[in-house]
């Protein structure tokens, strides 16, 4: 059952994309390699968080806690496997869940300030997934309303 | 010594919590959202549970002040980079997504935060 199989497509709309699934056997298929290139650019972009709140204090290194570091080397990655149709779909999701990152620290700040880290960056990343996933099924239902092209 | 150490462990839950959310965003489909994956607050979980654990919630809590502008920075450098790709390639958006970001969030910064 998709997450977008309640939205019924209008008349002369094109056809909706496949719905949301999972594939754990494309895992089996993951090189060793692409998963280093991902543990070092973010350990990286940590590494560079941290003393960048060293040197400038923890608001500027916080900025960089949304910093795209791993996205260049993933999108590289998704176009030469998928092709270049399936990388800029990719970053039309990333648009949508760096917009839900802002609340997700919204709510890691609150959280922390009333209370236990225990409960706080689980509910942030609550809070990210519901309004990723909410942002999700708001733009697909618009796009196949409006969308002419793929 | 003790800063290294913070250092070195933010690295390495930095580093774990990238491939985790990678590897979920590897299994689903369509691409459009499995790119939410992309945007995962990978760094800022792992980075914030040590902060919090090494030196307390008020750097937590800076930290999470000035991540609020990063995420308005990496919206638009992704709508950047996703318009650059359709208009011209993948590795030109690639090439300007980091620019972007450094262009939006530091006079955001200076703005709001200083």
């Amino acid at each position: 059952m998709s997450l977008l199989d309640h939205i019924p497509p209008s008349a002369g709309s094109r056809p909706a994309e496949p719905p949301v699934d999972a594939d754990l056997s494309k895992l089996s298929k993951i090189r060793p390699k692409d998963i280093a290139v991902r543990f070092v650019f973010g350990a990286a972009i940590s590494l560079i968080a941290g003393l960048i709140s060293l040197g400038f204090g923890a608001t500027a290194g916080g900025m960089f806690l949304a910093f795209p570091a791993i996205l260049p080397a993933s999108l590289t990655l998704v176009e030469k496997k998928e092709g270049t149709e399936a990388a800029i779909h990719d970053l039309d999701g990333t648009i949508l869940g760096a917009a839900a990152l802002g609340a997700f620290a919204l709510v890691a700040g609150v959280g922390l300030r009333a209370g236990s880290a225990a409960l706080a960056l689980p509910a942030a990343l609550a809070t990210w997934l519901g309004a990723s996933l909410a942002a999700y099924v708001v733009v697909e239902s618009l796009r196949r309303r409006f969308s002419t092209t793929p | 010594m003790k800063t290294a150490a913070v250092l070195g462990l933010k690295a390495a839950n930095g580093g774990l919590f990238v491939v985790a959310f990678a590897l979920v965003s590897e299994a689903l489909k369509p691409k459009r959202f499995a790119g939410l994956f992309s945007a995962a607050p990978s760094v800022a979980l792992a980075n914030l549970a040590v902060v919090v654990a090494m030196k307390g919630h008020a750097e937590a809590i800076a930290n999470t002040r000035g991540m609020v502008i990063g995420a308005v920075a990496f919206t638009a450098s992704a709508a950047v980079g996703a318009a650059i790709a359709r208009r011209h390639s993948v590795r030109m958006a690639t090439l300007v997504v980091s620019g972007t970001w450094i262009a939006v969030a530091v006079p955001l910064y200076l703005l709001f935060l200083t």
